[in-house]
């Protein structure tokens, strides 16, 4: 029996709700305490008569008082130590009790066992169990992270079973259940009264260690705490809590203890962390919805900085009492390593959490001991699968199928991908952010249109494969058939139980005619359709009751159709037109008209989902409004589908495509299903609208991005729809159909099954043979030789006019455009102009021979060289000739160059006299050297500045379109382009984005919205 | 129910379809461009006296030797070159050249648009050789020429020259393959609007030989045509022709001859089966024994071959030669006749083709041309043009002409044709590999 003098301190404030718990256990303890007193905080509810009725001495104290005010309070109220039993090794305890935490009846012994052996121990703590789930490990002992995070190195709602039990040197140890010497409490001045709530135990802690003393953790001395006050099971009422917020005085009190123990040199780059770590905070929870946790990260760390002589004041005291280096704390404050290793497995465990949540532990919770059978196990035959069962699974064979057929026909495309719609990938991902970021885009004579999100979005997905775009977009293209049957299996398989039906129906999709079409064209948008289209049409059967989503899910759902409408503008036309039709049908069966509650909710959700893509898509979807046509463009280059009579069969048509003999069993599976049964025709109704409206759109021409050329419209969008609306209705359909033909005589049932399935295989096997052979030859390949020869390509300000001949269907076509130096590059062509009319004219008199002033024109525009591309055209060539103004620089078997014989430029400079100079230009500043005019060689726009002498220059549009100053002095220029129209919309689209996400993010809970249960 | 749906999908798909295909119309992503180039005609070098035949004194000229490029309308229908060479925009009419040192020889050929390759089977560089190949260039930039001579002994390192803008370079021919008896000249311009042409001309000390300015030929084919081959002695005596024949390529050919005439169709002796030496020029002396007239000769190789005939001529009591060159396919084009008064000779195994003939008073008559084998027709002096219709397949043809200076030949071959370019559309699809 230890010898010690023990005297409990239990600290109330309207604790009634688990007072005489409480109270039971310290009477129940096996050693009990030598004298118990308690204090009381003002409470108004029953605790004081509680405590009384208990004939516990207590004291009451101001309600504001705080916890350290209170035990001081509590301590100044006993009679003074007798310092011979100190000699002794006897000494007096302090034993602090919580209001909220229950100790266990042998708490006191096993800490006083503890401290026994252990002469340098000054504050030892019990094991801190859950009150609820009294097997979910609290603490064990607490430290601080250097962003002030309460560090206890347990993970998150961790099951007891003894793995950390022993005695254990920590930091400090909770003040629920601490016992403290009472000279060292003394002598160190108790618990800091700044910290009036929250924190104190690591403080003293801390100042324990530092004045020589050791503090101990103990396992077998076990308590069970509510954290009332952190879990805001009680108000905060103590002075110093600004706002009576638990959190903000929790964070301040963090801030607190580390800048007012940390030595000099280390609190600059503490400052920093915690700065840094409020705002990170206070960003996750305005994304969590909790934006009063927000600004409680944020009014701690600045109530703190506000009141700077309170820190120094702290510092001195501490600096008093220190009798050791503060070194020696060091191992007890958790590493970087550990801080980072705990956040990621929290992470991981979260992530796990969601996407393989413990169904099996939720639906059968055990209900007594008795239905354990632990020799259950012992029982049960081990399994002994051979390894390779595994191939007889249907995804692995569907995919072996894909891989098999992928070995041929993607081998001209390992490497960096380019062709049909697909230009060339920069290298870097920084420059996509730079093409969305710029005003101004280098391309053809120069363009201020928007770059659309897309390329924001391919930028930030390359960062996967370490920001380089060319293995993004050629992983891309290689995995994507494997992408799009893993999605379409995912969507598939909830249809049917037999998982050869939907690993054949996905491998179907995988390699339906509009994903051929699209990765053999390079048309990223349709691909990534293809891939997300499984995810969002599982939603898409409540569109009709469009209230039974959440406004969560209407968010939720508008992000997702502003994903697909990024990467495919049809999509708008889509919901358009779905919108329309629902609104006038809601209309029609609302029998109140307009003022039905009913039409009005579904009103709003609908025009949510409509209006938040078309916002996130500003301000390229206002362009769109002007010319609705623009909607059925693709991304990229374009390249024209193959009209409705292809478009019928479910094949898009077009470079890449599958020929017409190869005909896909997708048409006939939705007429065929479109009879069959009810569920069947619930999938094939909307195919069959899809795919005829696909047939009918793939009429419609419309230009394309940056050429002038009309061409007919790539129906890829409206036939992934179809297609996937086919297989859908096919999985359905298939299900369990043998079964039923069997129990019926031979009917149409049999004939259109049969002839169905003999479709599926011959396409199966025409597809997969003209794949591997002609289809690999697609118009997207990889090492495809550069358009500029590499001696063009020095001159990056130079523009060069390339002229090429290619093949449009049999016949041979001339294009041109204005080239800076290099080829086009991904995201280039949604932003590049269509054409000048000045320029087009004088390329066709190269042309047509007539095009005596063509050299001019083109000196006038900036345009240094004019490239004719091999294969040459020999009369293009003489007329070029002979022309004049034209000299023929080289002549190699990338093509012809000839050289504009009049000087030319970036800027141009005319003074009063009419003399023309070239202005050399560094960077954006360039030398004038008399009074004049400064031609701009870069399409007219208003962003457009020149300034001189800090003085914004007079600008006008000249005859040929393009910007011209007035400069009236000799010197420096600037000119650049204004971005603040740009940084405005990127500014809106940022803040649409953050909206919409944290609107369709679940919220989160405040702690007091958190059960008992799950806080344990 | 069932039958109501299969109505609906029934009528659903057929409009689409129909529809659709009714809109669907092919959309012409390019429009033309359809000219005629601009023809050059040979310079006219000191001594010379050149006349253009036109149909139309409206037609627009200009000359090398200019920096501009202004044309001026020619005013006659017969225009005479004093110096440098003429760019006439000439449209579908083939203007003719006439050119001839008086009272020494005489030569024709036709203007023609620039071209990218040109072979000339005809000429010497030997001592006797005052001969020149004119390179002209039209357009106003320099232009560079690659000259390629083949002679008897076999190819000769090519030669490159400069052509200044709008103007014409002559090149001795004894410059190009000093001592060389036979030559033939393969003339590739590498960058400019070229026209190349040559003369033949040969003396011996005073004494002038004669001379003509040889045709340029196409490309090497395996089947040669010579349309017209002028017979021309005082009594039935053998002639003497010299075949002329240039295989380029690697290999060497395997060739056979067959001669049409108004006397039948043969084989000339010792020709038949004959192997050519790859690179050289190789000459074959056809004796032919006929009355006076007009033959053709065709030749078939295994291998892409040039060729043509060298013939003694005597015209209006004048000796002069000919170079009786191939000539492609006759095809629709207008032949400027104005002052020349041309043989017309069509050759195949069934000749048929209208000729439209105007006369200088702007007569209009048909005149249509049925024969097998080989035929005829004498243009009259006053006819301003002939255009070639309604032609026969496998028909080829070519004009003799004759003068008091000597006789020529020109084949029958447009010197411009219609150029469809397609006109270049804005599009960046073409900085896409």
């Amino acid at each position: 029996m230890s010898s010690q003098r023990v005297t409990a301190i239990l600290v109330v404030h309207d604790g009634s709700t688990w007072l005489a718990e409480v109270v039971a256990s310290i009477a129940s303890q096996v050693r009990k305490a030598d004298q118990v007193f308690a204090i009381d905080t003002g409470s108004v509810d029953s605790s004081v008569k509680l405590l009384k009725g208990a004939r516990i001495p207590v004291a009451t104290i101001d309600r504001e008082a705080g916890f350290g005010a209170a035990v001081a309070h509590a301590v100044s109220q006993l009679p003074a130590a007798i310092e011979d039993s100190q000699a002794d090794g006897n000494h007096e305890w302090l034993w602090i009790l919580h209001d909220d935490c229950v100790l266990h009846p042998n708490a006191l012994e096993s800490l006083l066992q503890a401290i026994e052996d252990r002469p340098n121990v000054v504050m030892a703590g019990p094991k801190l169990l859950g009150w609820h789930d009294r097997t979910h490990l609290i603490e064990l002992g607490v430290s601080i992270a250097s962003n002030g995070a309460r560090w206890t190195g347990l993970e998150p709602s961790e099951y007891d079973q003894g793995q950390h039990d022993g005695i254990h040197d920590v930091l400090s140890v909770s003040t629920a259940g601490a016992l403290i010497r009472r000279d060292v409490f003394e002598e160190l001045g108790g618990f800091d009264q700044n910290l009036e709530l929250f924190r104190d135990d690591v403080d003293f802690g801390w100042r324990v260690r530092v004045a020589g003393h050791a503090v101990i953790s103990v396992s077998d001395a076990i308590g069970y705490h509510a954290q009332a006050s952190a879990n805001e099971r009680r108000s905060v009422d103590v002075k110093g809590a600004f706002l009576h917020r638990p959190l903000l005085l929790d964070r301040r009190n963090a801030a607190y203890v580390l800048l007012a123990n940390s030595s000099l040199f280390a609190l600059p780059w503490l400052t920093l962390q915690l700065l840094s770590g409020a705002l990170v905070r206070a960003t996750g929870y305005l994304f969590a919805k909790l934006p009063g946790y927000a600004s409680d990260e944020l009014l701690a760390i600045g109530s703190l900085f506000l009141h700077p002589a309170e820190l120094l004041k702290a510092r001195k005291f501490r600096k008093m009492h220190r009798l050791i280096s503060p070194r020696v704390v060091k191992n007890f404050i958790p590493s970087r390593t550990s801080q980072l290793r705990a956040s990621f497995t929290r992470l991981a465990s979260e992530l796990r959490a969601r996407i393989l949540p413990n169904t099996a532990a939720q639906d059968s919770a055990v209900l007594s001991d008795l239905d354990l059978n632990e020799d259950e196990d012992l029982l049960a035959p081990i399994s002994h699968a051979p390894w390779r069962t595994i191939f007889y699974r249907p995804m692995v064979v569907a995919a072996a199928i894909i891989a098999v057929i992928s070995l041929a026909w993607t081998r001209h495309r390992i490497g960096s991908l380019s062709g049909g719609a697909l230009t060339e990938s920069p290298e870097s991902f920084r420059d996509l952010f730079k093409l969305y970021i710029a005003s101004w885009h280098e391309v053809g004579m120069g363009s201020g249109e928007s770059t659309p999100a897309w390329v924001l979005i391919v930028g930030i997905a390359s960062i996967v494969t370490f920001g380089n775009t060319q293995v993004f977009i050629t992983l891309l293209f290689l995995l994507g058939p494997f992408i799009i049957l893993v999605s379409a299996h995912r969507y598939l398989k909830k249809f049917t139980e037999n998982g050869w039906l939907a690993a054949g129906a996905s491998l179907l999709y995988a390699l339906s005619p509009v994903t051929i079409a699209a990765v053999n064209a390079g048309r990223l948008g349709v691909l990534i359709l293809l891939a997300l289209l499984p995810f969002f049409i599982r939603q898409i059967y409540q569109w009709i009751e469009v209230e039974k989503w959440s406004w969560r899910g209407i968010y939720g759902h508008s992000l997702f159709l502003w994903l697909l409408a990024a990467f495919n503008p049809s999509i708008f036309a889509i919901l358009i037109g779905a919108v329309l039709l629902s609104v006038i049908n809601d209309y029609q069966k609302s029998p109140n008209g307009y003022q039905d509650p009913l039409f009005k909710v579904r009103l709003y959700r609908r025009l949510t989902l409509l209006v938040i893509p078309f916002l996130l898509s500003a301000p390229g979807s206002f362009g769109l409004l002007r010319h609705p046509s623009r909607m059925f463009l693709e991304i990229g280059l374009s390249v024209p589908g193959g009209g409705p009579n292809l478009a019928i069969v479910a094949n898009p048509g077009g470079p890449g495509s599958l020929p017409w003999w190869c005909i896909s069993p997708i048409t006939a599976v939705l007429i065929v299903a479109y009879f069959s049964t009810t569920a069947a025709r619930k999938f094939a109704t909307p195919g069959i609208v899809f795919l005829l409206l696909g047939t009918a759109a793939s009429v419609i021409v419309v230009p394309g991005n940056g050429t002038t050329l009309s061409a007919q419209v790539f129906a890829g969008t409206f036939l992934s729809l179809a297609t996937l609306f086919a297989i859908a209705s096919g999985v359905v359909m298939f299900d369990k159909i043998k079964a039923r033909l069997q129990q019926s005589n031979i009917n149409y049932r049999h004939i259109s099954v049969a002839l169905v399935l003999i479709l599926t295989l011959a396409y199966s096997a025409t597809a997969a043979f003209w794949l591997v052979t002609v289809g690999s030859n697609s118009p997207v390949q990889s090492s495809q030789s550069k358009v500029l020869p590499a001696y063009l390509t020095v001159e990056k300000s130079a523009k060069t006019l390339v002229i090429r001949s290619y093949l449009q269907g049999s016949e041979r076509a001339l294009g041109y455009y204005i080239s800076r130096g290099s080829d086009a590059t991904l995201g280039e062509a949604d932003v590049a102009p269509a054409d000048t009319q000045v320029i087009s004219q004088a390329v066709e008199g190269l042309i047509d021979n007539t095009g005596v002033n063509s050299s001019k024109v083109f000196a006038t525009f900036g345009i240094k060289y004019v490239f004719l591309k091999k294969p040459t055209i020999d009369e293009i060539v003489q007329t070029v000739d002979g022309l004049g103004g034209f000299t023929r620089t080289s002549a190699t078997k990338a093509g012809i160059v000839w050289k504009v014989n009049n000087p030319t430029g970036r800027l141009i400079h005319t003074d009063y006299a009419g003399e023309v100079t070239i202005l050399e230009a560094k960077g954006v500043t360039a030398s004038v050297p008399s009074p004049g005019t400064v031609t701009l060689t870069e399409s007219f726009s208003n962003g457009w500045r020149l300034y001189q002498d800090g003085f914004k220059s007079a600008r006008i549009k000249d005859q040929n379109g393009l910007p011209t100053f007035e400069v009236t002095n000799a010197g420096e220029v600037t000119v650049f382009h204004d971005g603040t129209l740009r940084r405005a919309w990127i500014s809106f689209f940022i803040i649409t984005l953050v909206t919409t996400i944290v609107l369709a993010l679940p919220a989160g809970r405040r702690k007091r919205e958190i059960s008992e249960k799950e806080l344990a | 129910m069932k039958k109501e749906r299969s109505i609906l999908l029934a009528v659903a798909i057929t409009f689409v379809l129909l529809s659709s295909n009714l809109l669907n119309f092919t959309v012409s992503t390019k429009s033309f461009s359809e000219s005629y180039p601009s023809t050059v005609c040979p310079p006219s070098i000191p001594g010379l006296s050149t006349a253009i035949s036109l149909t139309s004194a409206e037609m627009q000229l200009r000359k090398t030797g200019t920096n501009s490029m202004k044309t001026k309308t020619v005013k006659v229908s017969r225009y005479a070159v004093t110096s440098q060479s003429a760019i006439i925009e000439s449209e579908e009419v083939t203007p003719v050249v006439w050119q001839a040192r008086k009272g020494v020889w005489a030569g024709s050929v036709a203007c023609s648009a620039p071209a990218t390759s040109q072979w000339f089977i005809g000429a010497t560089a030997d001592i006797t050789s005052k001969g020149s190949l004119n390179l002209v260039n039209s357009g106003l930039g320099r232009a560079l020429v690659s000259v390629s001579v083949f002679t008897e002994k076999g190819s000769l390192t090519p030669q490159e020259f400069i052509v200044k803008a709008n103007s014409y370079e002559n090149i001795p021919l004894v410059s190009l393959a000093p001592g060389a008896k036979r030559i033939s000249i393969h003339v590739v311009p590498k960058s400019g609007r070229v026209n190349a042409f040559l003369i033949d001309e040969r003396g011996k000390g005073l004494r002038a030989l004669g001379g003509d300015v040889v045709n340029p030929s196409s490309n090497p084919e395996k089947l040669l045509e010579i349309p017209a081959i002028p017979q021309l002695n005082k009594r039935n005596l053998a002639t003497s022709h010299t075949l002329r024949l240039l295989v380029p390529g690697e290999i060497n050919a395997r060739i056979s001859a067959e001669i049409r005439s108004t006397d039948g169709t043969f084989s000339p002796v010792g020709i038949n089966g004959k192997v050519i030496a790859n690179q050289k020029v190789i000459e074959i002396p056809m004796n032919i024994k006929m009355d006076s007239g007009i033959f053709a000769l065709i030749i078939k190789s295994d291998q892409p071959i040039l060729g043509s005939v060298f013939s003694k001529t005597l015209a209006e009591g004048k000796s002069d030669f000919v170079w009786s060159t191939s000539a492609p396919k006759l095809s629709d084009f207008t032949l400027a006749t104005t002052g020349l008064a041309p043989t017309l000779v069509f050759t195949g195994k069934s000749v048929r083709a209208t000729l439209e003939v105007v006369s200088s008073k702007g007569e209009l008559r048909s005149v249509i041309i049925r024969g097998e084998d080989i035929a005829t027709y004498k243009v009259s002096a006053s006819t301003r043009s002939v255009r070639f219709t309604k032609i026969a397949r496998g028909v080829t043809g070519a004009a003799l002409i004759s003068s008091k200076s000597g006789y020529g030949y020109l084949p029958l071959t447009p010197g411009s044709v219609l150029t469809k370019s397609a006109i270049p559309t804005s599009n960046i699809s073409v900085l896409n590999p």
